[in-house]
């Protein structure tokens, strides 16, 4: 009838072009699905607002119940598909320039595939199906991290990514049974109203399950890690699901799901968390060099900050963030991916040493950095002031106090890798061109569109002394990196605290998750040789029995003395019972 | 209507043709011949599946009630699905490995395929037993001739002594079936076992989990798996966890969900607490394992685990979803053991240290390495997912903690992925390899495509066993 699904098929139709065309035309393969999602999403989007409706197929039915393929069509998850069809379409096109000279069927698929399912995932109805996508876009992701499997860190990324989202996939599969068995529906509708009729046990329980799940997913403490050493995979990879939209599955989750949350009471702690997230995040960004793994840590700081908004109530601050984030930090991945290419580094010191201008990647970079740190006149200085609005007094000062601290990473990593330059132009290259232009576009003007947000979401936004307040020490902490990096001031009192910052990172937390995979694996290999002591025990039991089939084997040795000596004795004995009992 | 008989007449006749080609020295190759028995076998299943099944019952020996009696119980169609196609795709495996006394070896082949079809539409309880121990047995050939040189004979004699032992207790099963209803027919005893003593039951039960942790196995009575596993040539290993390890899975449904649930009802929290401790203890061994295919033999058992769960818990989506899991993960787990297989002509061992960076030269394999892991993690879109969902599901309604089962999930997570890491990923570690040819491809496709087409529409095989309560 209204056949939504449509929005999925182009991309996994994609997906096999990709893998089935020639090399050469997979990228048309994957462009041309986006574009076609893309479109798709809007007609929707436009053709529907306001008036939502739900889809479904069966899928199968076991133990009474009617397990089906459900969508919903409403202005959140239309909007949502409209997002990530725009970024993948984008990313796509950036993939033109960066992955030429890489493998192009695979890479193709792989995307289309990860496409495919984060469509799947905004606008799934049925829970069942939301984790099935979830845990597509978690096996996606791995197979994209990894994709220059040949060496090792990909490699070891990929793994490291999957094992960490896969102990929260396991915990969304355990609280999806949770909360089935109790709701009797998988409608995310239907388990929402039925929060009341939970029993005060499987609400908690269900809670911590969802909660450790969108942790894992949104690189969130103690989770974080693995995100950080996901950039190893491609950049338009790491712009697409590792900024935009993969990551932000877990803060997605968390809104749909939010009464839920609220019920078991877990907004303080999840307010908790995403502070202590957001502060590690943010210290680690600023003593790193690697410009990835800067944005990385800054992709952690922001899904924090949605997380908080969610937490704090305030639904459509964390929608609304997410699209600029979205925005923003596609935007900065495609600038340091140009910037790799062109300029042929990461890290940002040797893109201070080596580059004499950064052309005009300058301006864009300075809009994408300066959207971290939420500054005005840009989109982000609009979402800032939309997330906090529902903070308590003390939310908000530590929020100014992050703020600040946001800002100097940020521009820390400005100020060193770009430099402003007289002009000449680089070579054109449209798949880079555009996407960046465009982005920057948006995130420069689009602040304006969080005044229409509220159609798609109720969306509020508050101005009060704090969101001054932090616009303030987001401009002080942008000035102290001015100081700091670009002018070589204050470095005798900053070098203090840089010190503190170096002990933070070599006490770092991956190592203590390295120790404790070692210490598993070590206990492994003790219960492995109880194992094989156990099983040897088995083992003197049937080699017992061989040895007497092979002793028994000697009263049929064919040797006739031996015959007669057993003829001989088996009279004797039988003389002797007779005697005996006769 | 496709008569049953067929399934036994024409793997007999392709026995008689093997022997025929030996004896008149035909020089006939001895796989074509199987093959085309296993290829009429396929097209008569599917031929079953349109158009119906008829059975058949001739009494054999009245007094003691053995008939030959042939019929589709509700049970039947899946484990039939894959004891009709795995041997098919197997049969270039054993193309590729065994290279002599063929002649012995394939008919061999042909009775154990012949016996687990068999079994499966067995409506007389010593009739089953018959086809039981002639698949069984058979298999002790299998390991012990045609396994590896120096441990085949003594992993062979082990795994008799352990599967003997488990058709014994099968034996007193179906005498003590038959000393309470008086019958041997599936027909009778199905209808007449509620009427049996609860305390009978339990008896029955407790011999009924010998068999049943023996065959599939198992902790603690998986002592025999890991050499049996790990000797024999990978066509018995196939043979082995594709196929007689659901043996157990049909036996545990038939004559425990099916015949005595009353029995099972009362122990059911017990019988997932064994399934759940084999979970969690075989990850962590599993997780020790520098074996590929010890690792993945161990890892087999954690799905026999769950499948005994999801039958434990006697609810209906737990029953569906272990037969889901009986017919995915006997898909998934041939094709990792061959492509073990292959792994190992390619790099003369089984270690995981001695493989390393495939994934550039032998791209093809690659491809369906990571994809039969993926699919054994429980990937959703594959075939796993849907049966480890209604297992668990099932299990949860009747003892919530069971989902601690799945800690047992994320630990084998962690070894799966280090496999793929170790073999396909990283640097080449050796020169001079070919990738899979096309033939072998082909088989992977076939059981690929299985695999990805449960996943997509379980309703498929879930449909196959209605009737069940």
């Amino acid at each position: 009838m209204n056949m939504i699904y449509f929005i999925l098929i182009p991309m996994l139709l994609a997906a096999l072009a990709a893998v089935l065309l020639p090399e050469r035309r997979a990228f048309h393969a994957a462009v041309i699905g986006s574009a076609v999602s893309l479109g798709l999403s809007l007609f929707f989007l436009f053709d529907y607002f306001n008036k939502p409706f739900l889809e479904s197929v069966n899928w199968f039915v076991s133990g009474g119940f009617t397990f089906s393929i459900s969508f919903s069509a409403s202005n959140l998850t239309l909007f949502m598909a409209s997002l990530v069809s725009f970024i993948s379409l984008l990313v796509l096109v950036f993939s033109n320039f960066y992955m030429k000279k890489e493998p192009q069927r695979r890479y193709y698929a792989e995307m289309s595939l990860f496409v495919f399912s984060m469509l799947g995932l905004v606008m799934s109805n049925s829970l069942l199906l939301f984790y099935v996508f979830w845990e597509l876009i978690g096996v996606m992701s791995y197979l994209l991290i990894g994709f220059w499997y040949q060496r090792e860190a990909p490699a070891a990324a990929g793994k490291k990514a999957l094992i960490f989202t896969r102990i929260g996939d396991l915990s969304f599969f355990a609280a999806v049974i949770i909360l089935f068995s109790s709701a009797k529906t998988l409608s995310i509708t239907g388990i929402l109203s039925s929060i009341g009729s939970l029993n005060h046990g499987a609400l908690i329980a269900s809670a911590s399950l969802l909660f450790i799940a969108i942790i894992s997913k949104s690189a969130q403490f103690p989770f974080y890690t693995w995100l950080v050493d996901a950039m190893e995979g491609p950049t338009p990879v790491s712009a697409l699901l590792h900024s935009a939209t993969m990551v932000a599955a877990g803060a997605y989750l968390l809104v749909l799901m939010l009464p839920l949350f609220l019920s078991a009471g877990f907004a303080s702690m999840i307010i908790t968390f995403g502070f202590v997230t957001a502060f590690i995040a943010a210290l680690l960004g600023l003593k790193e060099t690697h410009l990835k793994r800067i944005l990385a840590y800054s992709t952690i700081e922001s899904l924090s900050f949605m997380f908080i908004a969610a937490a704090t109530a305030n639904a459509g601050g964390a929608i609304f963030y997410l699209f600029t984030h979205a925005i923003f930090k596609s935007l900065l991945f495609f600038i340091a991916g140009a910037g790799f290419i062109l300029f042929g580094s990461y890290d940002i010191y040797k893109l201070k040493s080596s580059v004499k201008n950064s052309g005009w990647l300058y301006v864009p970079a300075l809009i994408g950095f300066a959207s971290i740190a939420g500054l005005p006149p840009f989109m982000s200085f609009f979402a800032h002031l939309s997330l906090s609005a529902n903070f308590t007094t003390l939310d908000s000062v530590v929020f100014v106090l992050l703020s600040f601290i946001t800002a100097l990473f940020s521009f820390r990593a400005f100020f060193v890798a770009f430099k402003k330059s007289a002009a000449p132009r680089l070579k054109r290259e449209l798949s880079v061109y555009v996407p960046v232009l465009l982005l920057s576009a948006i995130a420069l003007f689009g602040g304006v569109i969080m005044f229409y947000f509220t159609g798609i979401i109720h969306t509020v936004y508050y101005v009060d002394i704090f969101s001054m307040v932090s616009m303030l020490a987001a401009f002080a902490g942008a000035y102290t990196a001015f100081e700091l990096f670009l002018n070589r001031r204050l470095l005798r009192q900053v070098s203090a605290a840089k010190n503190a910052a170096i002990k933070l990172s070599e006490r770092s937390f991956d190592s203590i998750i390295t120790a404790f995979g070692i210490a598993f694996v070590s206990f492994a290999d003790i219960v492995g040789r109880l194992d094989e002591k156990f099983i040897s025990l088995f083992s003197w039991i049937s080699n017992y029995f061989m040895s007497l089939g092979l002793a028994s084997k000697e009263i049929q040795n064919g040797d006739s003395s031996t015959y007669i000596a057993a003829i001989f004795l088996g009279l004797v004995i039988v003389i002797i019972i007779a005697v005996m009992f006769v | 209507m496709i008569y049953l008989l067929s399934f036994l007449l024409l793997p007999f006749i392709g026995i008689i043709a093997l022997m025929v080609n030996t004896f008149l020295k035909c020089r006939m190759r001895e796989e074509k011949i199987v093959g085309v028995v296993i290829a009429g076998t396929v097209a008569i299943f599917f031929g079953g599946l349109a158009l119906g099944f008829k059975g058949i019952s001739i009494d054999l020996v009245s007094k003691i009630g053995f008939s030959f009696s042939l019929g589709i119980n509700s049970l039947s169609l899946p484990f039939m699905l894959i004891a009709v196609i795995i041997p098919g795709a197997l049969l270039y495996t054993a193309y590729k490995e065994i290279k002599d006394n063929k002649a012995f070896f394939y008919i061999l082949y042909l009775i154990t395929y012949a016996s687990l079809i068999s079994v499966f539409i067995s409506y007389n309880f010593i009739l089953l037993f018959i086809f039981w121990e002639a698949a069984v047995l058979s298999l002790f050939f299998i390991i012990s001739f045609w396994g590896d040189k120096d441990t085949g004979r003594a992993s062979g004699m082990k795994f008799l002594v352990f599967t003997q032992l488990s058709s014994l207790a099968l034996l007193a099963v179906i005498l003590l079936l038959f000393s309470y209803t008086g019958s041997f027919s599936l027909y009778s005893i199905l209808q007449l076992a509620s009427s049996i003593p609860l305390l009978i039951q339990y008896v029955i039960l407790f011999f009924l989990l010998v068999t049943v942790m023996i065959k599939m196995p198992l902790f603690p009575l998986h002592a025999w798996m890991p050499d049996s596993y790990l000797s024999a040539p990978t066509t018995g290993t196939v043979l082995l966890s594709s196929l007689l390890s659901k043996l157990g899975v049909y036996a545990f449904l038939l004559i425990g969900f099916e015949m005595i649930p009353a029995a099972i009802l009362h122990a059911r929290i017990i019988l997932i607490g064994i399934g759940l401790l084999t979970v969690l203890y075989i990850a962590v061994v599993a997780t020790s394992q520098r074996n590929l295919k010890k690792l993945f033999s161990y890892s087999s058992m954690i799905y026999m685990a769950m499948i005994f769960i999801g039958i434990s818990s006697l609810t209906t989506a737990g029953a569906d979803g272990a037969i889901v899991l009986t017919v995915s993960h006997s898909f998934i787990i041939a094709m990792l053991f061959i492509l073990t297989g292959t792994l190992k002509s390619r790099s003369g061992s089984y270690e995981i240290s001695s493989m390393g960076g495939y994934g550039a030269k032998m791209p093809a394999l690659s491809v369906f390495f990571v994809f039969a892991v993926l699919a054994v993690m429980g990937v959703p879109g594959l075939s796993n997912f849907v049966g480890e969902f209604l297992v668990f599901f099932g299990a949860y309604s009747v003892l919530p903690i069971a989902l601690i089962g799945l800690i047992g999930v994320i630990i084998s997570t962690n070894y799966y992925l280090s496999a793929i890491k170790n073999v396909i990923f990283g640097r080449l570690s050796r020169a001079g390899l070919r990738d899979i040819g096309k033939l072998e491809t082909l088989q992977m496709l076939l059981l690929s495509s299985f695999v990805v087409l449960v996943g997509v529409l379980p309703n498929l095989i879930i449909s196959m066993s209605r009737g069940l309560i």
